[in-house]
């Protein structure tokens, strides 16, 4: 790839990428998503992107996602097909995975984490690219703040001129929850081609009633014929139930070092499915503790009369609490989804904050402790 | 994604499972390190250990409580994995497999019987689930002999684990209406459709009779 990077390259090219990005970015809130489990999307987009090196262009798109989180993995593959003005299209599919480790025990709170990225375009002119980045990371984190430090390589490569070019850097970040509200400060520092491209972002996110509100704001440095670059955004969804949402986003991005993509402006408006929205309302209640399927969505419910609140703890959450929600029409059985693996699942439900149970139906054990706790039997 | 999004996501993914761990009082790591340096070495599943520490951590147990039910489930889990290995020694033995026993023998199943059921089943089955449901039968009444057999009779046909932890739920259902504990295990395996073998009833005067499912 010739260096530095040719920012007269289509904005329609650009564009794929711009509104795959923002689909993921705008639709998994990982806070509200369960430890385990996997869910999925489909968002139809209508949007309008004036690249730095070209004049608007109206597209429309369609991107599937498809999450999935184990204990110790995390997977997510997501893409989208776009049609411009003109007749032209292009296609984008890109997959992200981490593996975790707990290289000190569990009892540590640090993990080691192993991330990859492979992302891949396709333009009906037949321009193409592909960019794929590694990253190590060491975290410490507790229950609302963590940070992390490591190193990551990455490299990339474009049709246009068939070379790649290769990079290495750092990366850095701190993430707190507070009141509900989700904050990350991410530092990126890549070097390509010998020349160090220092990178911060910033994010917010939070849920208001049926709002998801999602901000962002970066900065990088430049260096040459490459400026240096701020952008900024925000993105909402307003789910109209469970599964379908309205989404909407304004703002920049900057351009991609790897792939040679000028950043922009854009404007976005559409429609989005989902296999559900992350922070849930319930649907049927259940008087007695059963573990079973609904509608694709596994679920544990409990029969607690009068209670005020009622949390889980388990083996599955490493014994933090995970807040359970009422059943829309029964104020006594409370809810949780989660996927189990099968085997023996042991937990216990702390009521209001201070009273712990084996709730009534669940076979239990002496936990040690001069307590019990229950034994939940996934076949 | 963006970077930022990716690396939230991710971050607040891992978030969500560790806190219990940054909770951890550094004397109760200390302690614990001798008695898991042991468990690993005996080949004892550190991971269930860590987790009973964290257990303990959150029901704001004292670390000698703590260190004492890690300990004390650390020897539990020593006594299954030597049971176990003793009935099937070519069988592979899951950290599961071991805290079901030790759950199983915690609530009256006998030693005896966990050696039966391990040495009867194919060395390649897991019975994680089969001595969970061993210990609920046990639990509700059923003398341990006695679900031991049913256990291993389900075992032996096949029958699904699905199934097979239906059972103690049924024999919850005739316990309520008055059945002791063989009838309502009788009536639910009945109710349930499950193929065993007869099951011996023992009458109060200490007198045993076999009978088939469904004479409950």
């Amino acid at each position: 790839m010739t260096w530095p990077p040719n920012h007269a390259h289509t904005h329609r090219r650009r564009l794929s990428w711009t509104l795959a990005g923002l689909v993921c970015s705008l639709g998994l809130p990982a806070a509200a998503a369960p430890a385990h489990g996997q869910r999925w999307q489909v968002d139809a987009s209508a949007t309008s992107v004036v690249a730095d090196t070209a004049a608007a262009v109206g597209a429309a798109s369609l991107a599937p996602a498809f999450e999935w989180r184990g204990r110790r993995l995390y997977g997510l593959l997501s893409g989208a097909v776009t049609g411009f003005e003109g007749s032209t299209w292009a296609a984008q599919v890109r997959a992200d995975g981490s593996v975790f480790a707990e290289p000190f025990g569990v009892l540590y709170p640090a993990r080691v984490e192993i991330v990859g990225t492979g992302q891949g375009t396709y333009h009906s002119s037949a321009f193409r690219t592909t960019t794929a980045r590694g990253e190590a990371r060491l975290h410490v984190a507790g229950r609302r703040l963590g940070a992390w430090v490591g190193g990551a390589a990455a490299t990339g490569w474009t049709s246009a001129d068939g070379a790649f070019v290769s990079g290495y850097g750092g990366t850095a970040g701190l993430w707190i929850r507070a009141g509900g509200v989700q904050a990350a400060a991410v530092f990126t520092p890549l070097r390509l081609e010998g020349t160090w491209f220092p990178e911060a972002s910033g994010r917010l996110g939070f849920a208001a009633g049926p709002l998801d509100v999602i901000g962002f704001t970066g900065w990088r440095k430049g260096s040459g014929d490459i400026a240096t670059e701020t952008w900024g955004g925000i993105s909402a969804t307003a789910w109209l139930g469970n599964r379908v949402g309205l989404v909407a986003g304004v703002g920049t991005y900057p351009g991609d070092l790897l792939q040679g993509l000028p950043g922009g402006r854009f404007v976005s408006v559409g429609v989005r499915l989902a296999s559900r929205r992350p922070a849930e309302p319930i649907l049927e209640p259940l008087v007695r503790p059963v573990y079973f399927e609904q509608e694709g969505r596994p679920a544990l419910r409990f029969r607690i009369p009068n209670a005020r609140s009622v949390a889980l703890v388990g083996e599955w959450t490493l014994w933090e609490p995970i807040p359970l929600v009422r059943a829309p029409g029964d104020a006594d059985t409370w809810v949780l989804f989660v996927d189990l693996p099968a085997g023996v699942h042991r937990f216990n439900l702390v009521v209001d904050g201070e009273r712990w149970i084996v709730p009534e139906g669940v076979m239990a054990v002496a936990d040690g402790f001069g307590g019990q706790v229950g034994l939940l039997i996934v076949p | 994604m963006r970077p930022a999004a990716a690396v939230l996501s991710i971050a607040l993914a891992w978030g969500a499972l560790a806190p219990a761990a940054a909770q951890l009082d550094p004397t109760v790591r200390d302690a614990l390190r001798p008695v898991l340096e042991t468990a690993r070495r005996d080949s004892v599943p550190v991971e269930v250990l860590e987790a009973k520490a964290l257990e303990g951590v959150a029901k704001r147990r004292p670390t000698p409580v703590i260190l004492a039910a890690v300990q004390r489930l650390a020897g539990e889990l020593r006594d299954a994995r030597a049971a176990l290995r003793a009935a099937a020694p070519t069988a592979t033995l899951s950290a599961g497999e071991q805290v079901a026993v030790a759950e199983a023998v915690r609530l009256g199943t006998t030693w005896e019987d966990v050696r039966l059921l391990r040495a009867a089943a194919d060395p390649g089955t897991n019975l994680e689930i089969p001595f969970a449901v061993l210990g609920a039968l046990v639990e509700r009444g059923v003398p341990a002999g006695e679900a031991r057999a049913v256990i291993q009779g389900m075992v032996k046909a096949g029958v699904e684990q699905s199934r097979m932890v239906e059972v103690p739920a049924r024999i919850d259902v005739a316990l309520r209406v008055g059945a002791a504990p063989i009838p309502a295990l009788n009536s639910a395996l009945q109710g349930l459709g499950i193929p065993v073998p007869p099951v011996p009833v023992v009458r109060p005067q200490g007198t045993t009779e076999r009978r088939g499912r469904g004479d409950s």
